[in-house]
């Protein structure tokens, strides 16, 4: 587990570092040497999906997900600890979910690319996969004892 | 069936569900009911953050994070104590001061509030504030930073208005500005009749000078944002990019005080912040998405063109129902909901969109901080350690500068517009 999640942390280490590299370069490129950097915006729209999705796991692992936790902390132990196995159960739910219409609509569009660099669709919906299916792992994982089961607000 | 989903929503969003996850489970449970197809879903979600404004977000998050964790903040801080300090309320000062410059870049109220309000509230104790008017302090001045360049909610805002994001930042600046110093006279007041502890003397030319030199190129870092914008060098995510490479090179070579843990902890933090907030606007796409197919904005405002076309008449009914959902919903959830369908029929009305985003945000930012559920609130008196109602006592003379800047930004549109106006020319 812990093996899996430095992979996936300095995976999205390196994609912010992509993320701040690929707009500078355009400006660089634009403001330096009057040369345009085509396809850097589809390159960083990408990159901001992979982001995203990659390091959702990680949100879901730290219990950093947002969450107005006001009525369940007033709540009694009992129905506390119930509402927090459905909810559990609930993130289960949808995130395996997402994750099985994403591995589907990927193989139904194995031969799609994007318009201009050519990034192949399942690479570009790959990252949702990952997120969700890690997300959906971690929260199997977690189960009865999720981080955030006590939380509030986190951001 | 709409209503159904957006009942759905709200009962679990209240039960303590997850954000992301109250806003996924009756969209899915609709998408199946209704027999759409399911690959809609994965789509929706995932074309949502094919946005290159979206990109700011990341960006600014990171510049923030990695301010916080050189050591630029603490430059600027000092820098502003040593120039406020013997100002009656001194530490407060600063504290509202700093929520100027550094609240828009962690993007978010609560994230403000959450890390350097800790900061701020801990070194307003040790120097003899009451914990509650520290806490007071803190929260009310949480809500200048949103409407202030770089800010997360108004990208956010712009990304789902398609209102120009420059024009939305630039707006809010004037705002900003007289907010902070309605909260600054109001700590001046307070702090006057109340004789709140402050420097024992003013500062020498020399000390100013001590301070303000090092403080240089970390106070260029929020300026070099802004001008790059506003002047049309780059775009805000591009200016936000330039700006994380200016402070990574001002922290490692000119500060030596970055090192490859502090840039190594900043980027994991913003990459956890950003997909905690960005998850949401993408799980937002497709729950909007259902409200469009059932037609609830078109139904909605009909509803609200029916009760009045006058654009100020609608623009206080905007108000209150974003105050009111403030107080329940965090800013970007707010926004990504209940924008797309408020929004539409107060510009057919003739409400500038610019001024409503200014109003909307910032009427988010009140709402955050108001009973019975304002999110601000609790957060602010957790670290605090006070009860909510020694808190609100000592935030009760702050809704006054507050409720006159929202009044000012409602009722004088040119107020709001004249910067964006300028700079358009």
């Amino acid at each position: 587990m812990r093996f899996v999640e430095r992979i996936m942390t300095a995976l999205v280490v390196m994609i912010l570092a992509g993320l701040v590299l690929v707009p500078t370069a355009q400006v660089i490129m634009r403001g330096v040497f009057v040369q345009p950097f085509i396809g850097a915006e589809e390159f960083t729209r990408f990159l901001l999906i992979c982001l995203i999705f990659c390091a959702y796991p990680l949100v879901v692992q730290k219990g950093e997900n947002i969450v107005m936790g006001e009525f369940k902390a007033a709540l009694p132990d009992r129905p506390r600890r119930v509402l927090n196995v459905l909810i559990s159960i609930g993130a289960i739910a949808a995130t395996a979910f997402i994750a099985y219409v994403t591995a589907s609509n990927i193989s139904r569009n194995l031969n799609n690319a994007t318009p201009t660099l050519g990034i192949p669709f399942w690479l570009f919906l790959g990252a949702t996969l990952l997120g969700f299916a890690g997300a959906a792992a971690v929260h199997l994982l977690h189960l009865r004892k999720p981080p955030q089961a006590d939380k509030n607000v986190v951001l | 069936m709409g209503f159904a989903v957006i009942v759905a929503f709200l009962a679990l969003f209240m039960l303590g569900f997850p954000v992301v996850y109250a806003i996924l489970l009756p969209s899915i449970a609709y998408v199946v009911i209704e027999g759409l197809p399911l690959g809609l879903l994965a789509q929706r979600i995932t074309y949502a953050l094919d946005s290159f404004p979206l990109v700011a977000v990341p960006l600014f998050i990171f510049v923030g994070n990695l301010m916080n964790l050189s050591g630029i903040t603490d430059r600027i801080f000092r820098f502003a104590y040593t120039l406020v300090g013997r100002v009656p309320g001194g530490l407060a000062q600063v504290n509202v001061f700093g929520s100027l410059i550094f609240s828009g870049m962690s993007g978010a109220a609560l994230a403000d509030i959450g890390g350097l309000g800790r900061i701020e509230i801990e070194a307003m104790r040790k120097r003899g504030f009451s914990a509650a008017f520290a806490g007071a302090v803190t929260g009310a001045s949480a809500t200048i930073g949103p409407i202030f360049p770089p800010s997360i909610p108004l990208i956010v805002y712009g990304s789902v208005t398609s209102v120009s994001i420059v024009q939305l930042l630039v707006a809010g600046i004037m705002p900003a500005i007289l907010c902070t110093v309605l909260l600054m006279t109001t700590v001046l007041v307070i702090a006057t009749r109340e004789k709140h502890p402050r420097a024992d003397r003013w500062p020498t030319i020399g000390e100013v000078v001590r301070d303000f030199l090092p403080a240089i190129p970390a106070i260029i870092a929020p300026a070099l944002m802004i001008a790059g914008m506003t002047f049309g060098a780059f775009t805000p995510t591009e200016a936000a990019a330039i700006t994380a490479v200016y402070v990574v090179i001002i922290s490692a070579v000119l500060y030596r005080e970055l090192t490859l843990a502090h840039l190594w902890n900043s980027a994991i933090l913003t990459a956890r912040s950003s997909s905690a907030i960005l998850i949401i606007v993408a799980a937002a796409a497709l729950f909007g998405w259902i409200l469009a197919v059932e037609q609830v904005p078109q139904t909605f405002a009909a509803a609200l063109l029916g009760l009045s076309r006058d654009p100020i008449m609608l623009l206080i009914i905007a108000n209150l129902v974003f105050f009111v959902a403030g107080m329940f919903l965090d800013s970007t959830t707010a926004t990504l909901l209940l924008v797309p369908i408020i929004a539409p029929p107060l510009v057919l009305a003739g409400v500038d969109p610019v001024q409503l985003g200014i109003v909307t945000i910032f009427n988010l930012m009140l709402g955050l901080l108001t009973p019975p559920m304002g999110l601000s609130l609790f957060l602010v008196a957790d670290i605090a350690k006070v009860s909510i109602r020694q808190l609100l006592k000592a935030l009760l003379p702050f809704y006054i500068p507050l409720l006159t800047t929202l009044m000012i930004l409602t009722f004088a549109k040119d107020f709001t517009l004249w910067l964006p106006r300028m700079i358009a020319q």
